[in-house]
């Protein structure tokens, strides 16, 4: 079964002042205001002075303007802004690692792998929460697809909630079986969408 | 525009400065075909609530998306009718339209 890790967990770290105190800071909940900027430029390798865009094999924006990522990030904060009066946590990001078998199975294949994450980030949008999706291959032979929701019910206005000991392993199972039914499928079915940066 | 909070009511509204106001009315006096003359003859109110901004949001999402579809089906099929090409490209624009509101 393939991995899916929730990114951005609670955790702290310490430094030290002038004086020697030592302080303790919470760090990386998504909850500051460059958050959805950073992570988005993160995921779609669009960072300023950007060195490792060659890594970035697709991505696409789900009910977002998919034109270009500025639009994106413009729409993800105008959907919170509109349907909450504050909102906390802006951001959820997961990543996906597919297993040993599903990495041979897909073998490179890109437009397989695009197709894959596609349809598993459909899982998070047909539940009501946008998603911008990307796969990324590293040089050491890392397949990963990212996920990056907007913390915000496009419908409902309502927030996410994620548990990881009862969630994780259906969305898990969900997303493995959407991955292998898929590649069972394979050149057979017609690809419904263009691969946005695709390389 | 100012948003105005309440904070007792915990309602929010949007509300339009006296010099946008004033322009709306001039253009509405030239019987300009403007939205500003719309909004005055139908005599929507001067606040426009969040709520009914709120409701227009899965709207703006669900054909963002539809569009998004047809616009990847569009790009990877070359024998597309150009007429429809033109249509879809109009229904774009207007939904760019909707998410500056």
């Amino acid at each position: 079964m393939g991995k899916l890790i929730k990114q951005g967990k609670l955790s702290t770290y310490s430094y030290h002042d002038s004086a020697g105190n030592i302080y303790k800071k919470k760090t990386g909940n998504y909850k500051n205001m460059n958050a959805v900027d950073n992570l988005i430029r993160y995921i779609t390798r669009t960072r300023q002075d950007e060195s490792r865009f060659d890594e970035l094999k697709y991505w696409n924006a789900i009910g977002f303007d998919n034109t270009d990522v500025s639009i994106v990030i413009q729409q993800f904060t105008h959907v919170q802004s509109i349907m909450r009066d504050h909102t906390i946590r802006k951001a959820y990001h997961f990543t996906y690692s597919p297993d040993q078998n599903e990495k041979r199975l897909i073998n490179k294949d890109y437009c397989l792998a695009a197709l894959i994450a596609y349809n598993q980030a459909l899982l998070f949008y047909n539940a009501g929460y946008q998603t911008v999706v990307a796969v990324h291959d590293t040089k050491d032979n890392n397949l990963h697809f990212h996920f990056v929701l907007n913390s915000v019910n496009y419908i409902t206005g309502k927030m996410f909630h994620f548990s990881i000991s009862e969630d994780q392993p259906i969305l898990e199972a969900a997303m493995t079986n959407t991955s292998y039914n898929l590649i069972a499928l394979n050149r057979s079915i017609e690809y419904p969408f263009i691969y946005q940066g695709y390389n | 525009m100012k948003e105005n909070k309440n904070r007792k009511n915990k309602t929010v509204s949007l509300r339009l400065t006296d010099s946008e106001y004033e322009f709306l009315h001039a253009n509405a006096n030239n019987n300009d075909q403007t939205i500003s003359a719309y909004l005055l003859d139908t005599k929507i109110p001067r606040n426009l609530t969040r709520s009914y901004k709120r409701s227009l949001i899965p709207v703006k999402v669900h054909i963002q998306q539809s569009l998004n579809i047809l616009g990847e089906y569009l790009s990877s099929h070359e024998d597309v009718d150009p007429i429809l090409q033109e249509e879809i490209m109009k229904i774009s624009k207007e939904c760019n339209k909707l998410w500056e509101n």
